[in-house]
């Protein structure tokens, strides 16, 4: 098969967002600047949605769309702008040379890809038929068990950041103890 | 249509009995919840009860299900039911019910973990309430929290599913996130959160990338299927690197080396009840799953063994786990990283179980959940007598603060001995049969082997030269405990919650080492069901 060939136009989209999809997450990883992280995380997830519609995912895509770049990322950047000195924190855990990191993501990348493309995959042959019912039939059927422990985890989720986020109430000064030490002073601040 | 019951499909409405201790658990759970928001007053404590009763409810509906289950035998509704749908007929007589289209699977060994994880939520809800007040954080949702991991690790226990025991693993893990941030006064507890939480969204994003690639290669993600497609794929590169990222995944959560190293941090930083929970009940979930999915699913002797397969990389885990943990171990002052350390070299110990399993050695698992069961008694309880020492947000953490426990506090000192003799693996404490069962486990599987290779062997070997190191860094604070002069004054918590808890713990410990038989009859019942 010569290269010619393979340049269909679906080859073109589908090779157009990966690479949104990737340069993106490169944007993420490499930035200096958080905020830009941020920014290029947008084409990252944007990308991603673009693949899903692209294979026929219409549902998918758009809560892709919806949730992630819509909502999340939007919190992301709000969350970076509102916090003060972001980017200005001391590292102080080492981490590895950039030359080891590099080799290692490299090294995965090519292993990844080989044993990608060895592989034979399940196949499905893909349905242009809209997807929201069969979501939902899943949903309620096989899937019915997850769909509802789900509920319990985001529950969960929510008190959890709440004990995690709320303005200490409870917390009574506590009155020293002869002969012990202060309790973790300077704590309080962080309060 | 001839109404509703026609919707139901397979579903039988009866068959939630089997999913009782869950629901109860949950149900509970909500109940704290509701109580807490509704409630007047500043001290939660109360709660504590609402716990207890779900917990003792919880129980109950564990007894029920076992029970229920005991008296299902081949021929059964809904074996039959399987067969009429193309199912082989089943290979064993283990009952076990499948529900929620193979979600979850019950059967006596998800029960006998459901009693391990609810006797780990009760102590740890005993000794979690006075905590808090003496170290001045109370809040209510600390209760439900609770509740909802055990829910959590019931689910994965049960999970026939890697979509069931990825959901499991997440409910179990973001509550237990929470609870090791809780002391919102201590800075220490707020980065072992962060590293907890780190480390942990990490194992869950390879858990998820090693899900996909199985479920890529076999097509499938209930565990049943995987293992009937599994010996066809074995070889194949992406399944083993799918299941090679769920073994890092699940070496996160039990905090096998090399992937420790968030352990001993967030152990020590998290308020010491949370830390026996961690050590205890989050790692017994996840060796629910490894043992479902691995020594079961995946049990077959051509996928165990050889360069390629999961039984040569976890023989590895368990060597490394096993002895760097004892070694770092020996090296610790402060007695929370001290037993982080040891709960990570007991991970070592477990895994050989796991291994044994997946070769078919029969008391493989019932040796795992024996030791599971004998492990949770004795790590809450030994992190018990650390939370009792300590007052005042001044935790007495240092093997200094130990010294003459024996002539102050001898009640105390006895028990936290027991604790420290059933973690190095002495007898007369359930620790010593623990290891014993699994060591003879291990032996079973090199049996089976008939010679093929030394290497279960050279596990069993290096496992007792590992059980003989660790004694030195248990009875060091056997030592300081009663020869040692009294350093400083201590005036530990008042609470007859946290007595209780302790001295059941202490008796349960004995008990299961004098008299191991009962225990292990009921785990050698307790067999994964097909």
């Amino acid at each position: 098969m010569d290269f010619i060939s393979m340049i269909t136009p679906e080859a073109l989209v589908f090779f157009g967002l990966a690479t949104l999809a990737v340069a993106g997450a490169l944007g993420v990883a490499l930035a200096s600047n958080i905020l830009y992280s941020g920014f290029a995380l947008m084409a990252t997830l944007g990308g991603v949605a673009g693949l899903y519609l692209f294979i026929g995912l219409d549902f998918l895509g758009i809560a892709q769309l919806l949730i992630y770049v819509g909502g999340i990322l939007v919190l992301i950047l709000f969350a970076v702008l509102l916090t003060n000195r972001i980017g200005a924190v001391n590292v102080t855990n080492v981490s590895a040379p950039r030359a080891l990191g590099g080799a290692g993501a490299l090294g995965l990348l090519g292993l990844l890809t080989h044993v990608a493309v060895k592989t034979d995959w399940v196949l499905t042959t893909p349905v242009s038929t809209p997807t929201t019912a069969r979501i939902g039939d899943a949903f309620l059927r096989e899937y019915l068990l997850p769909f509802e422990v789900a509920s319990i985890v985001l529950l969960m989720s929510l008190v959890g950041a709440m004990v995690i986020a709320r303005r200490a109430v409870r917390d009574r000064p506590l009155p020293p103890v002869q002969g012990a030490t202060a309790p973790v002073d300077g704590a309080e601040r962080l309060l | 249509m001839n109404g509703w019951k026609d919707s139901l499909g397979n579903f039988d409405p009866n068959a939630l009995m089997y999913q009782l201790p869950f629901l109860l658990i949950v149900g509970f759970g909500l109940l704290v919840l509701v109580l807490e928001a509704f409630s007047k007053g500043s001290s939660k404590r109360w709660l504590m009860w609402v716990a207890v009763v779900g917990i003792a409810a919880g129980f109950i509906g564990a007894y029920l299900a076992w029970k229920k289950l005991g008296v299902m035998v081949p021929g059964d509704a809904q074996v039959v039911l399987d067969i009429a749908r193309g199912a082989a007929p089943p290979s064993t007589d283990i009952p076990y019910r499948e529900l929620f289209d193979g979600m979850l699977i019950f059967d006596r060994f998800g029960v006998f973990m459901n009693i391990v994880f609810l006797v780990g939520a009760l102590l740890t809800v005993l000794l979690v309430a006075d905590y808090m007040k003496e170290h001045g954080f109370e809040f209510g949702e600390v209760f439900a929290l609770i509740l909802f991991a055990t829910a959590g690790m019931m689910l994965l226990a049960a999970a026939n599913d890697l979509i069931t025991v990825f959901l499991g693993l997440e409910t179990m893990s973001l509550a237990v996130y929470v609870l090791t941030g809780s002391w919102r006064r201590s800075p220490k507890s707020a980065e072992a959160a962060m590293k907890y939480f780190l480390m942990g969204a990490f194992a869950t994003g390879l858990l998820l990338y090693g899900i996909a690639l199985i479920y890529g290669v076999t097509g499938a993600t209930n565990l049943h299927t995987i293992a009937t497609e599994a010996p066809k794929v074995g070889s194949n590169p992406l399944f083993l690197i799918g299941v090679f990222l769920v073994i890092v995944a699940f070496g996160f959560k039990i905090a096998a080396v090399p992937f420790h190293m968030w352990a001993p941090d967030a152990y020590e930083g998290a308020p010491t009840p949370v830390t026996a929970f961690m050590a205890a009940g989050v790692k017994a979930a996840a060796f629910a799953g490894l043992l479902r999915f691995f020594g079961h699913a995946l049990g077959n002797e051509r996928l165990v063994w050889g360069p390629a397969g999961w039984g040569s990389l976890m023989w590895l885990l368990a060597i490394v786990t096993m002895t760097l943990g004892n070694l770092s171990a020996l090296r610790q002052d402060n007695i929370k990283r001290m037993l982080a350390y040891s709960s990570i070299a007991h991970a070592g110990y477990l895994l050989i179980g796991v291994v044994a399993a997946g070769f078919g050695a029969k008391t493989a698992q019932p040796a795992v959940l024996f030791y599971l069961l004998a492990y949770t008694f004795t790590t809450i309880g030994a992190f018990g007598v650390v939370a009792w020492l300590g007052n005042r947000g001044d935790e007495r953490l240092l093997v200094d603060d130990w010294a003459g426990l024996g002539s102050r506090h001898p009640a105390a000192a006895m028990a936290m001995t027991i604790f420290m003799l059933s973690l190095a693996g002495m007898p007369p404490t359930a620790g010593f049969f623990g290891k014993f069962y699994i060591f003879r486990a291990a032996m079973e599987a090199h049996q089976q082997l008939a010679g093929q290779t030394g290497m279960m062997m050279a596990l069993v070997v290096i496992a007792v030269v590992n059980s003989l190191i660790s004694v030195y860094y248990y009875l060091r604070i056997v030592m300081a405990m009663y020869f040692r002069e009294p350093a400083r004054e201590t005036s530990p918590l008042r609470s007859p919650a946290v007595a209780l808890a302790l001295i059941g713990s202490a008796l349960f410990v004995l008990q299961m080492g004098l008299l191991p038989s009962r225990y292990l009859d009921m785990a050698t019942q307790s067999l994964i069901g097909r």
